[in-house]
C-alpha cells in the first residue's frame, strides 16, 4: 500500500494545546494590532509586540457627577495596580510636540476631540501604562472624543457606566465636602472624617451646589447616550445608588471577567444529578442547539450489549445482575467514544457518569477526557418522587406524559398507559440516595474547577438557559 | 478568508486591510506558525514565536532557509519510505501525492525522468525543497 495516499488524522493534542495556551486570542490580537498599525516590516514589529503582551487591564468609567468615579477609580487602582489618568493630569504633563497645537488658556473644555486622542495615545505609550494597564475617568465625555479615540486605535476592554437617578446624585453632590489640604472626599452624611480638625475645614466645591449639578447632569446626559453607543459590546451599567462596596463588587467582578471571545471552542461538558433532575431532557437541547454530541453512557452500554460487541458482552453479566459494570471496562468504552471524530472536533456532552470520584479522576487523568465545564442539577428527594411518580409513557405511540406538566387528552390513552418500572416511589428513593453517598465528595473533587450548581426544580427552559449560559461564559478570568 | 467572486464588495478601509495583510503574506504567516506552534508545543508558546520570527528574520536578510517543519532529514525518510527497495526513484504519481501531502500548491509538472517515470531523489528533494522554501518565506 503506497504510504502518501492514506489519509491524514490531526491529532486532537494539536486543538488542546491550542485552547489551553489561548492561541487564538493571541492571534487575534497580533493581527489587531497589525491592521491598526500598517508597519512595513511586520517581522520586527510583531516580535515586539509578542515581546511587550501584556494582558493589563484597559478600562473606562463613564457616569453622571457625585456617581463616585473617581472614588470607584480609586479603588480600582490599589486593586488592580492600574494607572488611573484624568484628563486634568493630562493637561498638565503635554510634551512639547503638543504645546503650539493647544488653544490659548487650554482647558478641559476647548481642546479638540482629535487633539485629546492624540495626547491620550502618547501617554499610553508611556511604560507604566503598557505594563500595568490604564483606567480612565471622565473621558470620554462625548461621542466625538469616543470616536476619535477609536481611530487612534485604543480600544478598552472593559466600560462601566454608572448610573443613578437626578434627584439622588443632586442630594450626594449638595452633601459633598473637600479636604483641600488631602484632597479627599468626604459627605456630611454617608463619609464623615474622624477627626475634628480635618471636619472643620472641609470645603464644599462651588460645582457641587444644586444650580451647577443640574446644568452638569443636563449637559452629561446630553452626551452620554452617544458614547455608550460606540461601547455597546463591553458596557456594563450599575447602579450607582447602592452603598460603595456593592457597587465596588460588582465592578470588579465585571472586570474580571474576560469578554466572551469568538474562539472556536469544544465545550466537553458533564451533567450531573439524582434521577428526575432532568438531565437528558435539558442534554438534549443542548445537543440539538449546538451541534454536540450526547452521550450517555446507560444508552452507550445497552447499545454495546445490544450490538454484541466484545465490550458488551463482557458487560452482559453485570448488567443481567442489576450491579455495576467495573470501572476499567466503563472507562475503555467511554475512551473509545470520546476519542472518535465527531466527540474530538464537536465536543461532547456526557451525562450518567461520573458517579465515583474515582470515575472522575479516571476521566481526568486524559485531555480527550477531560472535562471543561461541570454542572450539578441539585433537586430535593420529594421533588424528584413528584417528578418521576407522575411519568408515563404510552406504549403504542410511544409519547411520554407527566400528569402535571403534560396530561393526556384523551381517557383512551390514559387507559393504556404503563410507568417505566424503575420510576416506582421505592426504587426512586433508593436510586436518590445512591446519587447523595457519592455527591459529596464529587462536589468536592470538582469545586476546583468551578462547577455550576443549578436549581433543577425549575422549568425546563429555565434549567436550560441556566446550562447555556454557564457553558458559553468564560469561567473565570484565565480560562476560555 | 480568500475574497470569492460572490462576495458584496468591502469598503475601502476593510479593502486596504485585507491588502496589507495579502501584500505582506501574514496569512501565509501565521499558517505556518501555527502548525509549528501546535506540532512542537512548546512550554513558553511566545518565547517560540519570536524565536521562530528571529529565524525568519535572518532567512530574509541572508537568503537562508527558512524555519521550516519539514527538513532535510524528513525529505529523506519520506523518499525512503516511498522506495523501500532501495531502487533509488520514484513514479511520477508517487512524487505528486507526496508534493500535495507536504501542502506544496503548485509544483512543477514535468520534472526530469517523468517520461520513463522514474523522479530521482536528488529531482524529488530540489524540488520539494525549492517549494517548501516559497511557502515558508513568508515575507516580501
Amino acid at each position: 500500500m503506497d504510504n502518501t495516499t492514506r489519509p491524514s488524522t490531526i491529532s486532537p493534542e494539536f486543538s488542546l494545546y491550542a485552547e489551553k495556551n489561548n492561541l487564538f486570542e493571541l492571534f487575534q490580537r497580533c493581527t489587531s494590532s497589525l491592521l491598526i498599525d500598517r508597519p512595513d516590516d511586520p517581522l520586527t514589529y510583531l516580535i515586539d509586540l509578542l515581546n511587550k503582551d501584556f494582558d493589563a487591564p484597559k478600562i473606562i468609567i463613564l457616569g453622571p457627577p457625585a456617581s463616585g468615579r473617581h472614588t470607584i477609580a480609586k479603588m480600582l487602582q490599589k486593586k488592580l495596580n492600574a494607572v488611573v489618568i484624568e484628563p486634568s493630569e493630562v493637561l498638565q504633563s503635554i510634551p512639547p510636540k503638543f504645546k503650539d497645537r493647544l488653544p490659548p488658556n487650554a482647558n478641559s473644555s476647548n481642546i479638540c476631540a482629535s487633539l485629546w486622542a492624540e495626547l491620550y495615545e502618547h501617554r499610553f505609550k508611556d511604560f507604566d501604562c503598557f505594563r500595568q494597564g490604564w483606567i480612565l475617568v471622565d473621558f470620554p465625555a462625548t461621542r466625538e472624543q469616543t470616536l476619535a479615540l477609536q481611530s487612534r486605535g485604543i480600544f478598552p476592554k472593559h466600560v462601566v457606566c454608572l448610573e443613578a437617578p437626578d434627584t439622588v446624585l443632586i442630594e450626594r453632590a449638595i452633601g459633598k465636602r473637600i479636604d483641600p489640604e488631602t484632597q479627599d472626599v468626604y459627605h456630611i452624611t454617608w463619609n464623615v472624617p474622624n477627626s475634628q480638625i480635618i471636619q472643620e475645614r472641609l470645603v464644599q466645591l462651588e460645582e457641587n451646589s444644586e444650580k451647577q449639578m443640574i446644568l452638569r447632569l443636563k449637559e452629561y446626559r446630553r452626551n452620554i447616550d452617544g458614547v455608550k453607543d460606540c461601547f455597546k459590546s463591553i458596557l456594563r451599567a450599575i447602579n450607582a445608588d447602592q452603598p460603595l462596596n456593592d457597587i465596588f463588587a460588582q465592578v470588579y467582578s465585571y472586570i474580571s471577567r474576560k469578554p466572551r471571545s469568538v474562539v472556536p471552542r469544544t465545550p466537553r461538558v458533564i451533567i450531573l444529578g439524582p434521577t428526575g433532575s432532568g438531565r437528558k431532557t435539558v442534554a438534549i437541547k443542548i445537543s440539538h442547539k449546538y451541534d454536540i454530541p450526547l452521550i450517555s453512557i446507560p444508552t452507550l452500554i445497552k447499545q454495546q450489549i445490544a450490538n454484541q460487541t466484545s465490550i458488551g458482552n463482557t458487560m452482559k453479566p453485570y448488567v443481567a445482575r442489576q450491579s455495576l459494570v467495573p470501572d476499567s471496562l466503563l472507562m475503555q468504552l467511554i475512551r473509545e467514544r470520546l476519542n472518535q471524530n465527531d466527540c474530538t472536533t464537536k465536543g461532547w456532552i456526557l451525562i450518567g457518569f461520573p458517579r465515583t470520584r474515582e470515575q472522575a479522576e479516571s476521566l481526568a487523568r486524559t485531555s480527550t477526557t477531560a472535562p471543561n465545564r461541570i454542572f450539578f442539577l441539585d433537586i430535593p428527594l420529594d421533588v424528584a418522587l413528584e417528578r418521576l411518580s407522575q411519568r408515563s409513557l404510552d406504549p403504542i405511540t410511544g409519547r411520554r406524559y407527566h400528569s402535571h406538566d403534560h396530561p393526556v387528552s384523551s381517557n383512551e390513552i390514559k387507559q393504556r398507559l404503563i410507568q417505566h418500572p424503575t420510576d416506582n416511589n421505592e426504587i426512586v428513593r433508593k436510586r436518590y440516595e445512591e446519587y447523595m453517598i457519592y455527591h459529596d465528595e464529587l462536589q468536592e473533587f470538582y469545586s476546583q474547577q468551578d462547577a455550576i450548581h443549578i436549581p433543577a426544580d425549575q422549568d425546563a427552559y429555565t434549567v436550560f438557559e441556566a446550562i447555556e449560559s454557564g457553558i458559553l461564559n468564560p469561567l473565570s478570568k484565565d480560562e476560555y | 478568508m480568500a475574497n470569492k467572486p460572490s462576495a458584496p464588495v468591502m469598503n475601502p478601509i476593510e479593502q486596504s486591510g485585507t491588502d496589507y495583510l495579502q501584500m505582506h503574506r501574514i496569512y501565509d504567516l501565521f499558517h505556518n506558525l501555527s502548525a509549528s506552534l501546535v506540532y512542537n508545543k512548546p512550554e513558553d508558546p511566545k518565547a517560540f514565536m519570536i524565536n521562530y520570527l528571529e529565524q525568519l528574520k535572518k532567512a530574509r536578510l541572508a537568503g537562508l532557509a527558512s524555519p521550516s517543519l519539514v527538513d532535510d532529514k524528513d525529505l529523506t525518510s519520506i523518499f525512503r519510505m516511498l522506495d523501500p527497495a532501495g531502487h533509488g526513484h520514484i513514479t511520477y504519481s508517487q512524487y505528486a501525492s507526496t508534493m500535495e501531502a507536504l501542502g506544496v500548491p503548485t509544483y512543477n509538472t514535468s520534472p526530469a525522468g517523468k517520461d520513463n517515470d522514474r523522479i530521482t531523489f536528488e529531482t524529488f528533494s530540489q524540488e520539494a525543497r525549492k517549494r517548501l522554501n516559497e511557502l515558508n518565506a513568508t515575507y516580501h
